[in-house]
């Protein structure tokens, strides 16, 4: 994890850059995963990706590999928005 | 909305704040259960740190959008968010007539409802608002937004370049 972060930070460990994917899911995992698999085309992945109305699957937190969930204390209602940083 | 508060005990590049307010929107003008409406005083706030709002804010704006037909109910609604986050003030990140949803349907227009506000803390520090991913199969267009530390100016006399001056 060291190593993806030196891509954002210069040899004093400042960081650079601070890339922030902002998207509607509109409820759907089809659209969830192809946003991320999507982030390959980018020269920097996010750091932050701001989700509105992610795809809920029985109120369970969803994710994705790397990064760490944030999301508000009741996923009761759908179409809360949450967050999700790399981690 | 929800919001979580990014910190960097070093100072967020190099600035001496050292936190950053990120809030996600989903706006749905409706107080029909479950959902209900959030006014703009609990989106924007005086902040003395930086604060970004992001999200679908389902508004049309004719600073977005200048080619757009509002209705009454639009142009009320979307001028109460909107001059209410510029009296505090917030920044629109969003590049006008760049729109952010391509309806399926051939009956309605693309629009702007994917908006990025950023308060004058932050304003500084975003490099680009941009669109630079593909279509994931919605209707939407995912949002990039990058932060920077801005370029470091040096004093006119001192700047290193082809015609450079020194007066000493």
């Amino acid at each position: 994890m060291e190593n993806f972060f030196t891509q954002y930070m210069d040899s004093s460990a400042v960081l650079l850059s601070f890339p922030i994917v902002q998207y509607n899911c509109l409820g759907s995992w089809d659209v969830y995963l192809s946003l991320f698999h999507s982030f390959t085309l980018l020269p920097h992945p996010p750091l932050l990706v701001v989700i509105q109305d992610p795809p809920s699957r029985q109120l369970v937190l969803m994710t994705f590999p790397g990064f760490l969930s944030f999301a508000p204390p009741s996923l009761a209602a759908p179409g809360w928005p949450f967050m999700l940083l790399v981690f | 909305m929800h919001s979580v508060d990014l910190l960097d005990p070093e100072g967020l590049f190099g600035f001496p704040h050292r936190s950053l307010r990120v809030t996600s929107v989903y706006l749905l003008h409706t107080n029909r259960s479950p959902y209900r409406s959030i006014p703009p005083e609990r989106l924007f706030s005086f902040l003395s740190y930086p604060h970004l709002v992001l999200g679908d804010f389902n508004l049309h704006h004719l600073l977005v959008d200048p080619c757009r037909s509002l209705s009454e109910r639009d142009f009320t609604l979307s001028a109460r968010y909107f001059d209410f986050a510029f009296d505090i003030p917030y920044d629109l990140l969003n590049t006008p007539r760049v729109y952010t949803r391509f309806p399926f349907d051939t009956v309605s227009r693309a629009s702007v409802l994917d908006l990025a506000f950023a308060n004058t803390a932050v304003s500084p520090l975003v490099s680009l608002w941009d669109m630079p991913l593909p279509s994931t199969g919605s209707d939407d267009l995912p949002c990039v937004i990058t932060l920077k530390p801005p370029a470091i100016m040096l004093p006119p006399l001192l700047r290193i370049g082809p015609s450079l001056t020194c007066i000493w």
